[in-house]
């Protein structure tokens, strides 16, 4: 008896491989993957489609959970009904294996990122006072528009404007050992971080500081003069602007919506990819 | 007799050292045991004690919510213990039928030349870096599965089985095979002699003489599959809520979710990863005693 029952648990987990090497058709339903929660494309990507952001629209239970916009990106290579999103410069990476959807018709490229006809963009800001500004945060702001700032900020992923751009040399500032601090988005941490770290390496004597306390805090921090430098991943307002602050946008943050090249959808609008994330549209066939 | 006393005290004091260093290096393995034990548990506990900085949360909410959504401040584990608990039940299916079969086979089926080449190779599974397991089951497991589920895709609580599967195998069958050849020949002879076919002895004599060889490896299997991560969080999907009704449906385990988002969290959340390898470690502890338990029962047997 007990022989047989070890047999045929054994025949049971056989059945089940060769089940597995059957093939079938699925590419109807749609298959959801997004990032983990804390990841940066995924705050972009809620922020700007409007998914996650209150309780009354959580992502949909479907959502398959992958870390690392390259995981993300292998998904939807191996996956004809996948639909994903991922950085630009993933996308640029591997865009050859996906398609990058249109979103409401414009296509996702550089031009089109600056431009600010695709939508799905978020412009990295940075804002200050004219009158608290000294030579160390001048030259700081010519670094960040110079192609070795630009070349940084493309290393970390962000969409940049490199027409125009010159080459920034050291000998020509001479700066003072001095202490400043930068503050505000979470979500431009790392580019203002990496800018910093190298601006610091041409620079020993100057220190600079960056706190992650929120677009807001990082705009008031530098209208009050806390930050020299305010950062922003959004907009700035009307009513922000109102106070004198001058507006540096250095770089952009850019998501691309990605599907199987099997896939015939090329375009989606923003509400229709909404709509996916929700859970209310779940078929390729609602959308085509 | 100046030389002798030197000696002694030479060797004495050789002894001494010695005895120190073994001490110490005892000690290092139980402190870091102690530490990791405290780390946990005060940090773990933390969310669920009164006065918790970032507030506190339920303890029973924790254990049995199926929703995981640290931007609403909601951390339930409960689905991924039903997941984590099916995964290894399925693992345990299929890899211990197989693993009891290869050991048979490797230790008293095979002709030597064969056993000499198959139980290293069976071994070799066991050195194979367990993330590597994963990116299999990404590039081939899931893509499989994809052919023939109902769901869109195949990251799946049945991909997760399916690696699991071939990790837990070596365990199994190194340690069976090893309790097989200890049964007592004259056991074997003996069932021989009184008629018994070959396949007869293996079933009746073999393996009910190598039982508690055989559970220690399963329950070691259990503890491999239990706390598997790096292999299962690229097959298992990961999502952020469901309990698992079907062998197609994606899970997120206990393990995966700790490491998905330790990288990123603060505050509250990182508390709660804390508090679940609490639940986690409690399952390894659960095992261990378990395993204690079966090796003293082998013993007075």
């Amino acid at each position: 008896m007990k022989r047989i029952k070890l047999l045929s648990l054994f025949m049971l987990g056989f059945a089940v491989f060769l089940v597995a090497c059957d093939s079938g058709d699925n590419t109807g339903a749609i298959a959801v993957v997004s990032r983990e929660e804390g990841s940066g494309a995924r705050g972009a990507f809620e922020e700007l489609v409007d998914v996650n952001t209150e309780e009354a629209n959580t992502m949909t239970d479907a959502a398959i959970i992958q870390s690392g916009n390259g995981v993300v990106a292998g998904f939807v290579a191996d996956n004809q009904a996948a639909i994903g999103y991922i950085s630009f410069a993933t996308f640029i990476e591997r865009g050859d294996a996906l398609v990058g959807l249109y979103v409401d018709g414009v296509e996702p490229t550089t031009a089109n990122m600056l431009s600010g006809a695709y939508t799905l963009v978020r412009p990295f800001n940075f804002v200050y006072m004219p009158e608290n500004i000294g030579i160390v945060e001048e030259a700081f702001i010519a670094f960040a528009a110079s192609t070795d700032g630009l070349a940084i900020l493309e290393g970390l992923g962000a969409v940049v404007d490199t027409s125009g751009a010159m080459a920034f040399h050291s000998s020509d500032w001479d700066l003072p050992a001095q202490t400043i601090a930068f503050g505000g988005s979470t979500s431009t941490e790392a580019t203002a971080t990496a800018l910093m770290e190298e601006f610091t390496a041409l620079f020993p004597q100057v220190e600079i500081t960056y706190n992650a306390s929120g677009s807001g805090a990082g705009i008031v921090g530098a209208q009050e003069g806390t930050y020299a430098l305010g950062f922003a991943s959004r907009e700035i307002r009307d009513t922000e602007l109102e106070s004198g602050i001058h507006v540096v946008q250095y770089c952009v943050d850019g998501i691309v919506i990605v599907v199987n090249p099997a896939n015939t959808v090329t375009n989606l609008t923003v509400e229709q990819i909404r709509a996916i994330y929700l859970g209310e549209v779940t078929d390729w066939s609602e959308v085509q | 007799m100046d030389v002798e006393i030197k000696l002694t005290k030479k060797r004495a004091f050789s002894e001494k050292l010695f005895h120190a260093l073994f001490l110490s290096a005892g000690l290092f393995a139980v402190i870091c045991v102690t530490a990791i034990i405290i780390l946990i548990f005060t940090r773990g506990s933390r969310p669920f004690m009164p006065g918790n900085e970032y507030g506190t949360y339920h303890f029973f909410n924790f254990l049995t919510g199926t929703f995981w959504r640290p931007a609403f401040g909601e951390y339930g584990v409960g689905y991924m213990i039903i997941a984590s608990l099916f995964a290894t039940f399925g693992a345990m299916l299929l890899g211990v039928p197989i693993g009891i079969l290869t050991a048979v086979f490797i230790a008293e089926v095979a002709p030597s030349w064969l056993a000499k080449i198959m139980q290293p190779t069976v071994e070799l599974l066991a050195a194979i870096p367990s993330v590597l397991y994963g990116v299999f089951g990404f590039a081939v497991i899931v893509p499989m599965i994809n052919n023939f589920t109902p769901n869109p895709t195949g990251y799946s609580l049945m991909a997760v089985i399916l690696v699991l599967t071939i990790m837990v195998l070596p365990s199994i069958v190194a340690i069976s095979v090893t309790s097989l050849r200890a049964v007592p020949t004259h056991y074997k002879e003996g069932s021989l002699a009184l008629g018994a076919s070959h396949i007869q002895t293996i079933f009746k004599v073999l393996i009910p003489g190598a039982k508690s060889g055989i559970l220690t490896a399963v329950v070691l299997g259990v503890g491999r599959a239990i706390g598997e991560t790096m292999a299962v969080i690229l097959v298992a999907g990961n999502p952020e809520s469901g309990v698992p009704t079907s062998i197609f449906d994606p899970v997120r385990l206990l393990t995966t979710n700790i490491v998905l988002e330790q990288g990123y969290a603060t505050g509250l959340q990182a508390q709660m990863l804390f508090a679940t390898v609490i639940v986690l470690f409690t399952f390894i502890l659960a095992i261990n005693l378990t395993l204690s338990k079966i090796r003293k029962k082998a013993v007075r047997i």
